[in-house]
């Protein structure tokens, strides 16, 4: 049987068509948009932390950074220990600045300044901050801020890839720790160590009880919020998937019985099961393969879009990568050929008899 | 070429066919006429192995279908068929139509085919663009495709006028002659089944020799 046949078919039943074409467009556009939004934001906050340091100390048993509360004075002591390259303190907090009511402010220690690359300004001094670009826009460029309750300078404008920092602002450690009233978020870390840093963690934990030290990249990969962001992020897309696969399902299923004769008639014909399974299943895979494609080209489109709307500041980023598309090309194929495997079936259980029975 | 033997079928707790034995010879037109619920159009899908016997057998070119291991590619191979409604698929063209399962690759019988059947010029219409008459000779084009053995038509003039009518059972007459192919048709139409080599007449499950 040629596919020419498959395509004919396929718009002689334009409406079912349509619907399958754009319920699997959804679907596969949600999936697209909700994993890849995802995992911008684990890989915005991700870059941030990893391109400051090896070794990250939060404190003990606390579930967030943005709870965490380390006692600044641990930094100098855990500074003196050998291997230890370059220490530096962060606070991480949100906080409403003018008009806006929620901002990510980052309370760094004056060695981190260096990593904001500057478009205009210089570093801050004490009462005063500077701002990540996407959120200097958003705020009108204006030259002094309020922030919580304080009133801060402008000093300059820095431009970051990473989104929570190009919607940000930063300001010395010092004026961040009497806004969010703790000593510091967490400690970075690099080592003198190209190894693993397994006995150096030792030594820095051995500091205190009270603070928690791991490697960047192992905290990373247990930290809560992004399982359960990834998490949140599968239940959605899968629920997604679901409900792709019950849309093509049900929709093909009402195409194959009123296609009863047409089935009938290739079976007494003496075609065979194995073609006529393939003919059902094609027909959902090439409009599979079609809702792909578009909702690929929609996902960007949105990510675009979005990357380009100031009131989420930045904040929502997202990148479809190759792997994302690999598996979504994958779990296309998979609810095409699930969803048309009981419609395949139906047509197969078409008795042909009855198309000789029928007029008598 | 067919012979069928004690065919008794069961629907439900009602048997529609009694002990019913015929045979068919190889290249010869066979009318089966009897009233609506006589039983032909399941005498007729039983023959052509679209249905179970509930007893008895069925042996097409001299095997029994019971014993053959893939049916559909039998059908494919020996049977063809042409039904009341025709069953023409309306998105495809009638050259699509007639070679939607053809199992070979001569477009010289094809041609030769849809000129022997008076439709060259109406290859590339669909269903819907030609006449029920024509309609009618696309099915059987259908049908001889394969170069089949035997072809079962069930009530093939029944929405045809009395001249399409005649004209296709001429045409079933001559193509059991030149396509060497045995037609059994199953029919109201006792006036072109006169036409007919052998006449069977069912009544109610029972069939004999019409006279």
């Amino acid at each position: 049987m040629q596919i020419s046949i498959i395509f004919k078919a396929l718009r002689a039943s334009k409406i079912k068509t349509a619907l399958i074409y754009l319920s699997l467009s959804v679907t596969l556009g949600s999936i697209f948009l909700i994993t890849s939004i995802s995992q911008g934001i684990i890989s915005m906050y991700s870059n941030m932390l990893q391109n400051d340091g090896d070794i990250i100390v939060t404190q003990a048993k606390i579930s967030d950074t943005f709870f965490s509360n380390v006692n600044i004075s641990l930094l100098q002591k855990i500074k003196k220990i050998d291997g230890v390259k370059n220490i530096s303190a962060l606070i991480v907090g949100a906080a409403p600045v003018n008009t806006l009511p929620i901002v990510a402010i980052y309370g760094v220690s004056h060695n981190l300044f260096q990593k904001y690359q500057l478009i205009w300004g210089r570093y801050p001094k004490k009462g005063e901050v500077i701002v990540g670009q996407s959120i200097a826009n958003r705020l009108g460029n204006s030259k002094s801020l309020t922030i919580s309750d304080s009133a801060f300078r402008v000093s300059g404008v820095f431009q970051s890839s990473i989104g929570f920092e190009n919607g940000g602002i930063i300001m010395p450690l010092q004026s961040a720790q009497k806004i969010f009233h703790k000593s510091a978020s967490l400690f970075l870390i690099n080592s003198n160590l190209n190894k693993k840093n397994t006995t150096l963690i030792k030594k820095i934990q051995a500091v205190s009880s009270k603070i928690d030290v791991k490697s960047t990249q192992s905290f990373l990969k247990h930290y809560n919020q992004f399982n359960i962001i990834k998490k949140s992020s599968f239940a959605i897309s899968f629920i997604a998937f679901l409900m792709g696969l019950i849309a093509i399902g049900s929709i093909m299923s009402i195409t194959v019985i009123q296609r009863k004769d047409e089935f009938g008639i290739m079976k007494a014909l003496g075609i065979s099961s194995k073609k006529i399974v393939s003919f059902v299943i094609l027909e959902g895979v090439i409009i599979g393969l079609a809702a792909f494609v578009t909702a690929y080209l929609f996902s960007n489109l949105i990510l675009i879009l979005i990357k380009h709307t100031d009131t989420l500041q930045g904040y929502v980023n997202g990148t479809i990568d190759f792997w994302l598309v690999l598996s979504l090309f994958f779990t296309t194929l998979a609810i095409t050929i699930l969803g048309s495997l009981l419609p395949a079936y139906q047509a197969l259980k078409i008795d042909p008899a009855t198309l000789i029975q029928r007029g008598n | 070429m067919l012979h069928a033997e004690n065919i008794t079928h069961i629907y439900g707790n009602e048997e529609v066919l009694h002990n019913v034995s015929l045979s068919l010879k190889k290249s010869s037109l066979t009318a089966i006429i009897g009233e609506s619920g006589s039983g032909k159009s399941t005498l007729l899908s039983i023959l052509s192995t679209l249905l179970q016997p509930t007893s008895g057998v069925v042996s097409i070119l001299e095997t029994n279908i019971k014993n053959i291991q893939n049916i559909d590619t039998f059908r494919n191979n020996n049977i063809g068929f042409v039904f009341q409604f025709h069953y023409l698929i309306n998105y495809l063209n009638v050259i699509d139509n007639i070679t939607l399962a053809m199992n070979h690759k001569d477009n010289t019988y094809l041609k030769s085919l849809l000129i022997k059947l008076g439709i060259e010029n109406i290859a590339n219409k669909y269903p819907y663009e030609i006449s029920g008459g024509q309609k009618q000779r696309v099915a059987i084009a259908r049908a001889l495709i394969n170069k089949p053995k035997i072809i079962f038509a069930d009530e093939p003039t029944g929405n045809l006028d009395s001249k399409n009518s005649k004209n296709v059972f001429d045409l079933f007459k001559n193509i059991t002659q030149t396509e060497d192919v045995t037609v059994v048709v199953a029919t109201h139409d006792l006036q072109n089944a006169q036409s007919a080599n052998i006449i069977y007449e069912m009544n109610d499950g029972h069939i004999s020799n019409y006279n």
